[in-house]
């Protein structure tokens, strides 16, 4: 059994099912994001989870043991909030002793242990300060430090690193992860950001109407999203539809009509004749020469956005708008310019193949 | 005119308005310094002998202890009992809420006399409905005042903690009960420091209605047990007695030291809450001003 099994969670509000049977599992010391847009439902799960809110329907179990109707304050969970919710009375020290104090650990060692988790996050020193002396990274820390305490079973972030500027957040994305592995606390993670999902997971579970629609490794969810949603859940995509004309041992031929055909090698199986979606990353796609042998598909370029390491260029081909990006290396001209015929090429497994 | 003498005619009225308001309750206290035996406008001499006479003459030296019990007993269970229903009021969801809270208030807008006469027959003669009974000797007693006055000061801690509870994050709430706070210590750790200032505030409020409060304690005043305000109406009509000017310059005193306290209060939650939570003037401003406009 995994540390953390979550089974047929279900809340309703009113008669909107907020959480439709939620099915989760996660090992000791992993790290798994919950990722979905707004009314996904993946808040009301971390809250499921914290004990803030009760269930309709489900259970929730930690280390063999269940939890889903013990009292918030007898979960052992610790919490990181996306406003860190900080006690504005209290100094940091006291902050971070919290935890410790409800758990009735004598003086010294709550102490001791204020002192080595203040060192954790490299904030040495600052136990006498107020929350309100501190920036938006350092009450950040602070609040991982006093989630992480008093060794919590399990650590929860919503969306804890949200209101940080975008430089502050990369940094601490490693640094939280890091000291999550150090610690070694399973951690659920919600977010809305795709690239802190993918940056710091173990798995990422991608969420939709109150369902995991997808739950695996950064690399597989990328790679090999099971549907639309989840490939543009995780960045941009084009998605080219086409008719299956022929297959074999290692892939088949994909018709987009217009005669042109797309080779796709995939184990996937697949009937002659059926209709399928492939979806390729705009990073994914190259220019080729225009009319050079090998081209798959040609277009006339619309526009062109610079975007400072990469630029996006949307070629109108098929019909349809196509986002192809580049990056842009010192030295190195895409050479292409607005209302140019080009020919796009891309890598035969580039194409990901939707159910 | 110009903008400028326009500007020096409202100063005037301004200045002649609160000289108007002040000036009865100003001359009170030169004419308690009077070295004569009757109350007199300008003073003559200058003496603290009425000053003496309210630690000597047992008239006043009785009523100061009742007064200041009755005070005290008072803030302390108005207060009590504002946090409990304004924590209900804000947090609880429950069917009537709106009704509810405008019977909390409702002693703020019912004619004081109404709840006088009321008073009075209940605790004097008691009330009787089936096996309940209540009240019946609790005329002339300090409890019987202190329960009086407690519906009357009831509406001032109501409306200041339930302005400061709306300014608590539940998530703070939250985040205490999630590292192991139970829901008690939870708000004896979290919210009651959070809303600190409204309890504060409250409880002088509550604490002043009761301190000066004169037609519902001269219904329920006995020969015996009687506060200072209401000796000091009834020594006025039997004689101009200068002691009267005298006590009434320590209550006056007593109130404006309370309501400097209140201005205290933010500069004390700024040292204690740091530089972020400076909006906390604000909301003890906020809440002088919701009482104001109330009382």
């Amino acid at each position: 059994m995994a540390f953390l099994e979550i089974r047929d969670l279900t809340k309703v509000y009113g008669d909107k099912v907020v959480l439709d049977g939620l099915n989760l599992s996660a090992q000791d010391g992993e790290f798994i994001s919950l990722l979905g847009p707004s009314g996904s439902g993946k808040t009301t799960a971390l809250r499921l989870i914290a004990g803030f809110l009760q269930p309709d329907g489900g259970s929730i179990a930690v280390n063999g043991k269940d939890i889903t109707n013990l009292p918030v304050h007898r979960r052992n969970i610790g919490m990181v909030f996306q406003s860190y919710a900080l006690f504005p009375h209290m100094t940091v020290g006291q902050n971070i002793a919290f935890g410790l104090e409800q758990r009735r650990f004598i003086r010294k060692e709550i102490t001791k242990a204020v002192d080595e988790s203040l060192d954790m996050v490299r904030l040495k020193g600052f136990a006498s300060r107020r929350p309100a002396e501190l920036s938006g990274g350092q009450q950040q820390r602070v609040a991982l430090a006093r989630a992480l305490v008093f060794k919590p079973q399990l650590l929860l972030l919503d969306e804890s690193l949200s209101a940080l500027d975008k430089k502050l957040r990369v940094q601490m994305q490693l640094e939280l992860r890091q000291i999550q592995k150090e610690v070694g606390v399973t951690a659920v993670f919600v977010t809305h950001d795709h690239e802190e999902a993918l940056t710091m997971s173990d798995r990422v579970a991608v969420m939709r109407d109150g369902r995991i629609v997808q739950l695996d490794t950064p690399s597989n969810v990328y790679r090999a999203p099971v549907d639309d949603f989840v490939a543009e859940s995780l960045g941009e995509a084009n998605f080219l539809h086409g008719v299956v004309r022929s297959k074999d041992g290692s892939g088949f031929v994909l018709d987009l009509g217009d005669g042109i055909i797309l080779p796709v090698p995939t184990d996937r199986p697949v009937q002659v004749g059926e209709t399928l979606t492939v979806a390729i990353r705009p990073e994914d796609i190259e220019f080729a020469p225009a009319r050079s042998t090998g081209s798959k598909l040609v277009g006339r370029v619309r526009s062109i956005a610079f975007a400072g390491n990469t630029t996006l260029y949307v070629v109108e081909a098929l019909h349809r708008e196509i986002r192809v990006r580049r990056p842009n290396t010192a030295g190195v001209k895409n050479g292409v310019a607005v209302d140019e015929e080009v020919a796009l090429a891309w890598d035969s497994s580039a194409a990901l193949v939707l159910a | 005119m110009t903008t400028r003498s326009w500007q020096w005619l409202w100063r005037a009225c301004a200045v002649l308005t609160a000289a108007i308001l002040l000036a009865p309750i100003l001359v009170v206290v030169p004419m308690s310094f009077t070295n004569s035996s009757t109350l007199a406008f300008p003073p003559e001499g200058l003496s603290l002998r009425w000053y003496a006479e309210l630690l000597t003459n047992p008239q006043w030296t009785l009523r100061i202890p009742v007064s200041v019990e009755t005070a005290f007993a008072t803030a302390v269970l108005a207060t009590l009992l504002g946090t409990l229903a304004a924590l209900g009021m804000t947090r609880g969801k429950f069917p009537g809420r709106a009704l509810l809270t405008a019977l909390f208030l409702a002693p703020l807008v019912v004619p004081i006399i109404d709840l006088a006469v009321g008073d009075y027959f209940v605790w004097a003669l008691g009330w009787q409905v089936g096996p309940v009974g209540f009240g019946g000797s609790l005329a002339g007693t300090v409890p019987g005042l202190v329960l009086a006055h407690t519906v009357l000061a009831f509406p001032f801690p109501f409306l200041t903690v339930s302005t400061s509870l709306t300014t608590v994050d539940r998530t703070l709430e939250l985040a205490a009960a999630g590292l192991g706070a139970n829901p008690w210590k939870t708000f004896q750790k979290i919210t009651l420091p959070l809303i600190r200032t409204g309890v504060i505030t409250g409880a002088i409020f509550a604490f002043l209605t009761s301190w000066d409060e004169v037609v519902v304690a001269s219904f329920l005043a006995s020969p015996r047990v009687s506060t200072v305000p209401v000796q000091i109406f009834t020594e006025l009509r039997q004689s101009y007695d200068p002691a009267a000017a005298a006590i009434s310059s320590v209550l006056l005193a007593a109130a404006v030291v309370l309501v400097g306290l209140l201005a205290l209060i933010p500069l004390l939650a700024r040292r204690a809450y740091g530089r972020s939570t400076d909006n906390l003037a604000e909301i003890v401003s906020g809440e002088r001003g919701v009482v104001a406009a109330t009382s």
